[in-house]
């Protein structure tokens, strides 16, 4: 039969087939989307955002780089490969007020939104109190240095930042467009962070950073910004009070803004912006009002806790989400708030921008929340771009429909890929003005960036997206199935085979042979004439013919033996019982560490014993039949020996004479790769095998195929008959084997 | 089916042990108050071979990121949950809910109105015991009569509300001749602090010391005591460590600050967590005391380290 061929198999096929699937599967869901080789640049003055991911901040596209106009404490827009391990970073970094910090993050992961929710090294240029700074953060941060530039930081100046990152070693440069003026940091740490991506990172100030490239680096580029470096203070000294208080650099506790802010406050206390909407509006009023700003573009407004209003100012001065401001201007009422025109005032102080009202899209819509800062959750229609360089979020809560609108500049590709049905929280200015309702909505939420909508959930099971993707994964799935089938109905067949081989070899090795010795008596006993002229072949005939019988009884005996779950010597009790003659004893010890052996051995020591244990039945008249077991790790050794009246071992016939007992032991010896001793004397007849035993992990694996193919057996016997096969491949149906 | 199976078991066995995992979520992070607690449960959590997540609103009053951090650290089945509320109420179903999932819970600093025991500890900074301390602390200084002025009431915190309710039991019953002559409600920045001090201060002439029951209003105190050029002249005794506070005892304008020993408070609620995980007996209130930081005692290493920023711990 031949089982192998040169051609490929269809298994083979399957599988390569099933292999290419995975690999375009998983190289579909995990395409980056864009490529993050070094060198790299940030694509922001083509008006290009994808890769980038923003935790917490307002961010958008501004004159050729990227801002936060938010002054929320750790806001954080990253991007990059987390594999990226030595690099240097360039960038031009502006801060944009006057009591907080802005920089870059290298080696960053772990990002969440929060303070110092990241892990990764910052490099911040910080004008609270006029310095570059170098630390590491870790959901926590720990400053290394922090050192006075020669000339003093100010807001809406920019700044160039060189940051290197080589071995446990960083290191940075500032400096800004007057000559001379360099800072340098740098920081050692001895167990740290290898590899990730870059962040721009603002506290309390906003910012804005643009030009920013990634290079490969190495020590060469880092050792002369680490000569020009200070030396590191002892560990954690800048934050302590005394490494405060040095930092503290004279700078005034209060900034002139505020000063003056509190003594117009004094003199002329400022309305309340929810009273401004109950106005007279026959003539303009002038009025003012202080309250934090909630959005900049495409409008500006900002609340107080009575309410919000929108501003128009006849000059608007540089805003940041967050600010807290003081507005004088005509008040124009409506319905539900007010619109200050021809307004002129000034920014008191930063603040970290207020949390929004949480109402739902019913209470939105009565008008109640107009121009205040609001959240709600809703199911996402649909996305549109609309002329006027907007996106637009097509939103529905139960049966209130509405739209969130964002700036085309502060659109990463996160709004553009959410898809329809996701349910979302957004967060954003409420408005009713039909202007952006087209009252075909009862309000409109006016985002400060995309990154103010959080996907909650993704689209139910059933919506085309999904489908789409189990389309694709299922014709995998039963790819891969089929693969496993094939390759189980492979060795199914294989098993079928080896048994077949098995059963072959009991039936050569007995009854062949045994049928082949009687024919051979007969001719013998035949003359030409066909007249028996010696009845002695026929006695022998006849008693080959028995011991035939007899040998194909003990291998059926033997092969049901093999498929019990039994320890061996329990197997070799249940076969020897039915053999052995009454008036003799059985005695079967075993030592060591009991065990099941492969299928090939216990078949093969079964045999022997069987024949052993036969002969001294047939020949040796004894009482006592000992069968000893001692397992080791390496070896087995069998000990049959019986207490009958022995026989001349040298003087035994062997098969050229027909009798095949000794020379089967030996040849099954053999085919185990067993040493064979037989002694025999008047104390009796003793024979030791000593089979070499495969490794433990071997014939782990050894017996879990034999125990794979023993299940595969039982299975196909049991396919073969649901199926009506007349084939039957164990003993365990009698009816096929008995031949008693 | 056999890929997907592989795939999450590989990802099992792969993914880190969360059972070590303590999360502590407080009030907010990046300030003396939160990042000393911070170093207390690290300390705590190093001896203990635990590891801690520490995150938090950027925002003290942002009551729904705490609530989402509370929710993330319940999904990611961390092995223990330890809180700084914002709130007196909008945290009891997370709470509850954490409890429910058999994550032992540790309210730390202020209480929330949920019974303690069964998985929740409450490792409480001693309110009632620092309005005790700043009312002593006033009537010392005034010899036992004139006007206060009590800044940063906050009904949405506990502590903050017994702190306010002992420091007026306390001068009502032991110097009956001082008066509470204003009430200020807390202020979200120091500016804004400031400015209601200010007024106050403007509006009457008579007062004689301000107690400040946050760090915010003590700063926005201070600030308006500097403009008025009035420190010094008007005693102001705070409350919660601050490093501009701070300078102001140095200086000689803040007289005192009542800190919470927040070192400690971290340290005992990760100590409280081990302990429930391990089964072993616990307190259900830990009461921590509060600290006089006065221009004498600054310097005391008990008081520089509840002032240190750095959370590793290793103090």
């Amino acid at each position: 039969m031949r089982l192998r061929s040169t051609a490929p198999s269809r298994g083979g096929i399957v599988a390569a087939a099933a292999l290419l699937a995975v690999v375009v599967f998983a190289a579909l869901v995990m395409w980056p989307g864009r490529s993050f080789r070094l060198p790299w640049n940030d694509g922001f003055a083509s008006g290009d955002i994808e890769g980038w991911q923003a935790f917490g901040g307002a961010w958008s596209l501004y004159q050729g780089g990227i801002r936060n106009n938010s002054d929320e404490r750790g806001a954080k827009f990253v991007t990059g490969s987390a594999a990226w391990s030595d690099y240097a970073v360039d960038a031009d970094v502006s801060l944009l007020g006057d009591d907080g910090d802005a920089g870059i993050i290298v080696r960053s992961s772990d990002e969440e939104e929060g303070v110092d929710s990241y892990s990764g090294y910052y490099v911040g240029l910080r004008d609270s109190n006029n310095s570059l700074t170098i630390g590491r953060a870790d959901h926590g941060w720990t400053e290394y240095q922090a050192v006075s530039p020669r000339k003093r930081l100010l807001p809406s100046h920019w700044y160039h930042l060189h940051i290197v990152a080589a071995g446990c070693a960083i290191a940075a440069v500032a400096s800004s467009d007057t000559p001379g003026d360099r800072t340098w940091v740098a920081m050692h740490e001895p167990a740290c962070t290898r590899s990730g991506r870059i962040g721009l990172r603002s506290y309390s100030s906003g910012g804005l950073w643009k030009n920013i490239r990634v290079t490969q680096a190495g020590s060469a580029d880092l050792n002369p910004l680490l000569a020009q470096a200070p030396p590191e203070p002892a560990s954690g000294t800048l934050q302590s009070e005394a490494g405060f208080n040095s930092l503290r650099l004279n700078q005034p506790s209060v900034s002139s803004a505020f000063t003056e802010g509190l003594r117009q406050a004094a003199t002329t206390p400022p309305a309340q912006i929810g009273q401004l909407s109950s106005l007279s509006a026959v003539k303009p009023i002038l009025a003012t009002i202080r309250g934090s700003v909630t959005l900049t573009s495409p409008r500006v407004y900002m609340q107080d806790a009575t309410g919000g209003a929108m501003i128009e100012f006849l000059h608007a001065p540089s805003l940041k989400i967050g600010d807290e401001v003081q507005i004088t201007g005509e008040v124009e009422p409506s319905h539900f708030s007010a619109v200050m025109h021809q307004a002129t005032g000034h920014v008191l102080w930063q603040r970290s921008p207020a949390p929004p009202i949480s109402v739902s899209a019913t209470q939105a819509a009565v008008g109640l929340y107009d121009a205040r800062f609001i959240e709600t959750e809703a199911e996402v229609d649909g996305v549109q771009h609309t002329g006027n360089g907007r996106m637009v979020l097509l939103l529905h809560s139960g049966f209130q429909h509405f739209v969130a609108i964002v700036d085309s500049l502060a659109n990463p590709p996160l709004l553009r890929d959410i898809p329809p049905h996701s349910t979302v929280r957004v967060r954003g200015v409420c408005v009713v003005d039909p202007e952006f309702t087209g009252n075909a909505a009862g309000f409109a939420i006016l985002l400060r960036s995309a990154s103010d909508v959080h996907v909650l959930a993704g689209p139910p099971w059933w919506a085309l997206r999904n489908l789409v993707a189990a389309g694709m994964a299922l014709p995998i799935a039963a790819l891969l199935g089929f693969f496993i089938y094939s390759r189980a109905d492979r060795w199914r067949m294989q098993a079928v085979l080896d048994e077949r081989l098995h059963m072959a070899r009991e039936i050569h090795d007995t009854l062949a042979q045994g049928y082949a010795a009687i024919a051979f008596q007969l001719e013998s006993a035949i003359d030409r004439d066909r007249y028996i002229n010696d009845p002695e072949s026929l006695k022998l005939a006849l008693q080959m013919a028995e011991r035939s019988r007899g040998e194909a009884h003990l291998s059926i005996a033997s092969l049901r033996a093999l498929h019990y779950d039994a320890p061996f010597p329990e197997l070799l009790r249940h076969l020897l019982a039915v053999q052995i003659a009454g008036g003799i004893s059985l005695t079967i010890r075993s030592y060591g560490n009991e065990r099941r052996l492969p299928v090939e051995i216990e078949s093969n020591l079964l045999r022997i014993v069987q024949e052993c244990v036969a002969n001294t039945v047939r020949h040796a008249k004894a009482t006592l039949v000992t069968a000893e077991l001692d397992y080791s790790p390496e070896l087995l050794s069998l000990m049959v020996s019986d207490n009958g009246k022995g026989f001349d071992a040298n003087a035994a016939p062997g098969a050229e004479e027909g009798h095949y007992g000794l020379p089967g032991m030996r040849e099954r010896s053999a085919r185990i790769h067993a040493d064979f001793q037989l002694t025999s004397g008047d104390a009796g007849t003793c024979i030791i095998v000593r089979v070499p035993l495969p490794q433990p992990r071997s014939m782990a694996w050894g017996y879990t195929l034999s125990l794979l193919r023993r299940t595969l057996h039982r299975f196909s016997a049991l396919r073969f008959t649901a199926f009506g096969r007349s084939e039957s491949l164990h003993a365990k149906d009698n009816s096929h084997f008995d031949i008693g | 089916l056999v890929f997907v199976v592989s795939w999450f078991t590989l990802r099992h066995s792969f993914a880190e042990n969360p059972s070590q995992t303590i999360a502590f979520i407080a009030q907010t992070t990046g300030n003396e108050l939160w990042e000393a607690a911070h170093a207390g449960a690290q300390k705590a959590a190093s001896r203990d071979g635990f590891r801690i997540y520490w995150n938090a609103p950027t925002r003290s009053d942002d009551v729904e990121r705490q609530i989402e951090l509370i929710e993330a650290a319940i999904r990611r089945e961390d092995a223990g949950l330890v809180v700084a509320p914002t709130q007196f109420l909008a945290l009891i179903s997370p709470l509850r809910l954490a409890i429910a999932r058999h994550i032992p819970v540790v309210v730390a600093g202020t209480s929330v109105p949920i019974p303690p025991g069964n998985g929740l500890v409450f490792v409480l900074n001693d309110d009632k015991g620092m309005g005790q301390m700043a009312a002593r602390r006033v009537g010392a200084l005034l010899h036992g009569s004139g006007s206060v002025a009590l800044l940063g009431t906050d009904p949405d915190l506990n502590g903050n509300w017994i702190r306010s309710r002992s420091f007026e039991d306390t001068i009502a019953s032991e110097f009956p001749a001082i008066s509470i002559k204003e009430r200020e409600p807390s202020s979200p920045t120091f500016e804004e602090a400031a400015e209601n001090a200010e007024q106050i201060l403007l509006r009457d002439s008579q007062i004689s010391a301000i107690v400040s029951l946050t760090s915010t209003d003590s700063e926005g105190a201070l600030t308006a005591l500097r403009l008025l050029h009035r420190t010094g002249a008007v005693p102001l005794v705070g409350c919660d460590q601050e490093l501009d506070l701070m300078e102001g005892i140095r200086e000689g304008q803040v007289d005192s600050v009542i800190a919470e020993n927040s070192f400690m408070i971290g340290e005992r609620a990760e100590e409280s967590i081990a302990a429930l995980l391990h089964g072993r007996p616990t307190s259900t209130t830990v009461l921590v005391p509060a600290l006089l930081i006065t221009r004498d005692n600054i310097d005391r290493p008990e008081i520089q380290r509840i002032l240190s920023t750095d959370w590793r711990g290793t103090q």
